[in-house]
């Protein structure tokens, strides 16, 4: 009970001190293969500790919504957290949920997020709050289906069982079906980080904001736990990818030595997660919104052929 | 007195007040007040007393058999409530309750304008004639109260009958509940031709053996009739029609219970007649289920009016429960009694948490449309201000809708999730995982869907600026009505949450089905009764770690940087004044999924530009419809080939005596030949 309890604290402050720090890693890398300087890796720190003193505007328009969604999104993704493998493979809550109910928990947040853009009144808050909708409607079949590859071989949805028996395969990479659906996910990562070539993080411009839309009409504490959340997110969607896909070094057992270690393995992947994605940031320009569900298409049609590949072996 | 008695009581007491009030409201006629008191209050006491009735049985494991009258020798009406029976009994009984508290203000709209003593005595003739359908046991009797609740919601449905749309609706409505009937109605008469009896006893011990070919016809007759009745594509047209026009408590008792009945009939035929039928039967209810369920929610998210909208939305979740139910059959044909019931359980769930959720949406829009008299949703807007009680209660059934927890909705998402992805691992057969692969994806595409629906309408109806004075106006709803509400929307909090209390109730019969009862403490779901390994789901723990979380979070940012200051000021319109006109309306809300699916739904455009100068039109009209495709394609060649046929068939009627005479001495002949 005790250690379970630790073990909770631990994934919280894991989560909560890693966030800002793969977002600060990922605008480092592109500022750099961008031959700009960029801002420190710590700049995502200062941002959010800088809006969590501010004070807000809200509009006058504004409902309770507004008020209450920035805590309710922040605690909801932070839940959502409790049910994903880090680095150990034993999660805090993974008795009450599974993958499914962590992209339901997702949804939830992003539910509410979309809701509350439009509660301002101002047309940028539901141009916003629409596509991301239009989006993420096509990205969860597409992360399901990215998944039920992986979820074959063990026949459950449950992620401590899933990591468990994937890290004890040699590197199943090569296994041409984790291959593909490895790639499909890639689509889906980004897709939900909200990167280029489906969304631009960097800009407010309406020809091209996507997530960015549903966050206009915050300021201060609230934009911060907002900005904060959607780091969150965007580390808890890469660790389902790491858990899903490269799950190798995963601590199996309890132990200050090998949660350690474990720690180290976790942190070089995202890493090489984070300048990976900083790379495809660079290298693609960002497709037009209607090209974006062609694009998720192709990455339901990979995991299905992946899915045939797999039954078929 | 044992269980059973009391029981039995409690149900006759149900049955008594409905017929109480089907009758004497009509004596009140010149009473309103009175009127719409005897109706409502005894509904809501035959709520109580029904809901009792069949928690008790379900509970208990036993079952209510009596006879009500014999109508002549050899046909006796007979109510037999099992297991299943009381399942049915329980959501009808439910939904009532909370309508009837509902409707005591609801119905003060139609004060001086309509008889509400017609409106109330037929509200508990209704729920009468869908609680006999679920309870009768002889086919006899089953078409007679379903030709009833046919007939009577009709009634219902032609209520405002001096609107046209209403009863161009409406008279779509008979055609399609009539050609139900006439399904219906075939097929049990193939199984009385078989089984030369009407007692569905007789059928549950002797129609396993009957020949494939006619148990296989008997289920397509089903298939057609039910899928009718409960709106399943592509036989959904009359559904987005005939429950909007309905009065608002009449649509949430049709879409929350009524179409469910058709879901009674038809577990009650393939599960206790044929004890699961043939294999296939599965895949085709999973396929129509899935194709209902995504095109139902396309068309929904495309809708502006808040009622089509809920009753799209109808098809979709019917769709999603088909769904249960085919995978519980093929579950069943694979030997996998485990998941069988699992997916059956699913189902259940759902059939009982789109009542509280449908039934409470649609007294939410009752409610919109009784403080604004509109429901186009971009007449509508900052009704969160001005009725906030109906705006919360709305979001909560919306959220459960779009299958978000905490919930019920997402409990039996879940469960149909978790029995698709097993139709992926554990059914053996390339196909059938391939399938069950496409059937996760489009379960999840519906799923999403639904919200952005959910977001659409209430967003564009309750957030920001009011776009019209009847919006800007707007009062709370009277309490009754806010109660009614509450009585639906406590149910799915709390069954969100404790879903093993709800699954306790199913687990008799998906033991009487599958043998296989599942596991279900009150906070805390196994699926799948492994001890080790498998699924759990317990939405309780994980509200709690929110709540936790909240609550350090909230007090360590007080602590450490003090309270938020807010400073409230005007929405920033780059310069210009906000106007309402510059909101985003529903149309474009959904816009970027209906480009994205416009072959599947088909989209109609016009732009209409009118020149002043040549650079500056002065004026743009954008007209953007959704024709659905489906009723293009299917019912416009059948409406015109019924048309050509009636034409010719019209020769034979001239209007001269004698020759009518003649048929008439022809078909005697033919009679007399044929009966020899």
């Amino acid at each position: 009970m005790l250690e379970q309890l630790l073990w909770t604290m631990v994934q919280v402050l894991l989560i909560l001190l890693l966030a800002p720090l793969v977002q600060g890693i990922i605008k480092k890398t592109k500022a750099r293969l961008q031959n700009r300087i960029g801002a420190p890796i710590l700049q995502p720190y200062y941002d959010i500790i800088k809006y969590l003193k501010k004070d807000a505007i809200i509009s006058n328009q504004a409902s309770w919504l507004t008020r209450a969604v920035p805590y309710l999104n922040f605690g909801i993704i932070l839940t959502a957290g409790l049910l994903i493998p880090t680095v150990w493979n034993k999660t805090p809550l993974g008795f009450a949920g599974d993958l499914v109910m962590i992209v339901y928990l997702f949804a939830a947040a992003r539910f509410l997020a979309a809701l509350t853009a439009l509660d301002a009144g101002s047309a940028f808050g539901g141009m916003g709050s629409s596509r991301d909708m239009a989006l993420s409607a096509i990205a969860e079949p597409a992360l399901f289906l990215a998944a039920v590859v992986v979820l074959l071989d063990g026949g459950t949805t449950k992620l401590e069982q899933v990591a468990w028996l994937s890290a004890q395969k040699d590197w199943s990479l090569f296994d041409p079906a984790y291959g593909l659906a490895c790639l499909a996910m890639l689509i889906v990562v980004i897709t939900e980080t909200g990167r280029i070539p489906v969304d631009n993080p960097d800009t407010h411009l309406e020809l091209t904001m996507i997530h960015e839309g549903l966050l206009l009409e915050y300021s201060g504490r609230y934009l911060g736990l907002m900005v904060w959340a959607a780091q969150i997110k965007q580390l808890l969607i890469l660790t389902l990818f790491i858990d899903l896909f490269f799950p190798w070094g995963i601590a199996l057992a309890p132990g200050l030595g090998s949660l350690a270690a474990a720690s180290g393995v976790y942190l070089v992947k995202l890493v090489i997660l984070g300048v990976g994605l900083a790379f495809i940031e660079t290298a693609y320009a960002k497709i037009r919104l209607f090209q974006v569900p062609k694009l998720l298409a192709s990455s339901m049609v990979l995991s299905l052929l992946a899915i045939m590949v797999r039954i078929a072996k | 007195m044992a269980v059973a008695d009391w029981a039995a009581i409690l149900f006759i007491t149900n049955l008594v007040c409905l017929l109480f009030g089907s009758v004497t409201p009509f004596f009140a006629i010149r009473r309103q007040r009175l009127a719409n008191l005897l109706a409502h209050s005894s509904a809501l006491v035959a709520g109580l007393s029904g809901s009792a009735a069949a928690a008790a049985v379900l509970l208990n494991k036993t079952s209510i058999t009596m006879t009500a009258w014999q109508i002549m020798p050899g046909f006796v009406w007979r109510f037999q409530v099992d297991a299943l029976s009381a399942f049915f009994l329980l959501v009808i009984s439910m939904i009532l309750m909370a309508v009837a508290v509902y409707s005591t203000g609801y119905v003060t709209k139609y004060e001086g304008k309509k008889n509400i003593a017609y409106l109330g005595g037929l509200l508990n003739l209704f729920a009468l004639s869908m609680i006999a359908v679920v309870t009768v046991s002889s086919a006899f009797t089953f078409l007679i109260a379903w030709e009833i609740m046919s007939v009577v919601s009709f009634f219902l449905v032609m209520f405002e009958h001096e609107k046209s749309q209403v009863r161009a609706s409406g008279y779509i409505y008979l055609v399609m509940t009539h050609i139900a009937t006439a399904f219906i109605t075939l097929s049990f008469l193939i199984m009385f031709s078989y089984t030369q009896s009407f007692d569905f006893a007789v059928y549950q011990q002797q129609l396993r053996s009957m020949p494939i070919l006619l148990q296989n016809g008997i289920f397509v007759m089903c298939l057609i009739g039910f899928g009718a009745k409960a709106g399943v594509i592509p036989l959904h047209v009359w559904l987005p029609r005939a429950h909007p026009v309905a009065p608002s408590n009449i649509s949430a008792l049709m879409s929350g219970v009524m179409i469910k009945t058709a879901l009674y009939g038809l577990i009650r035929i393939i599960f206790d007649f044929f004890g699961g039928g043939q294999a296939w039967w599965g895949t085709v209810l999973l396929a129509i289920g899935l194709i209902s369920a995504l095109w139902g929610i396309l068309l929904a998210i495309t809708e502006n009016d808040l009622k089509r909208f809920l009753a799209y939305s109808s098809t979709e979740n019917i769709g999603i429960i088909l769904v249960g139910i085919g995978a519980a059959l093929l579950f069943q044909a694979h030997q996998l009694s485990l998941l069988a019931a699992v997916a059956m359980t699913a189902a259940l769930f759902h059939i009982l948490s789109h009542a509280w959720f449908k039934g409470l949406l649609f007294m939410g829009a009752g409610s919109v449309l009784y403080a604004t008299h509109t429901k186009n949703i971009n007449e509508l807007g900052g009704l969160i201000r001005r009725m906030p009680w109906t705006a919360g209660l709305f979001l909560l059934g919306g959220m459960s809708l779009a299958a978000l927890p905490p919930f019920s909705g997402v409990i039996s998402e879940w469960l149909i999730l978790q029995s698709m992805l097993h139709v992926v691992f554990d059914l053996p057969g390339f196909w059938f995982q391939i399938g069950g692969a496409v059937a996760v994806g489009l379960l999840a595409l519906t799923g999403a869907f639904a919200a952005g629906g959910v977001i659409k309408h209430f967003g564009t109806s309750f957030l920001a600026m009011p776009r019209t004075k009847a919006a800007a106006e707007a009062v709370e709803v009277p309490l009754s009505m806010r109660f009614g509400m509450g009585m639906l929307a406590l149910p799915i909090v709390l069954y969100g949450l404790l879903p093993g209390t709800v699954v306790t109730l199913t687990s008799s019969i998906t033991l009487e089905y599958f043998a296989q009862a599942l596991n279900g403490t009150a906070f805390l779901l196994l699926p799948f009764n492994r001890a080790t390994g498998g699924e759990s789901l317990s939405v309780a723990w994980l509200v709690g770690a929110f709540v936790l979380i909240c609550a350090v979070g909230l007090a360590l940012l007080r602590w450490k940087l003090g309270s938020s200051q807010v400073v409230i000021d005007e929405t920033w319109n780059c310069g210009s004044k906000l106007e309402p006109s510059m909101e985003y309306s529903g149309t474009s809300y959904s816009h970027p999924l209906v480009m994205i699916f416009q072959k599947l739904i088909g989209i109609k455009r016009k732009v209409a530009v009118e020149r002043e100068y040549r650079y500056y039109p002065k004026r743009i009209t954008h007209e953007l419809t959704v024709n659905a495709n489906i009723e293009a394609v299917l019912y416009k060649p059948l409406i015109s080939i019924m048309l050509y046929l009636s034409q010719r068939m019209r020769t034979i009627q001239d209007g001269n005596l004698q020759n009518y005479l003649a048929y008439m001495v022809g078909a005697l002949v033919i009679a007399l030949i044929w009966s020899r």
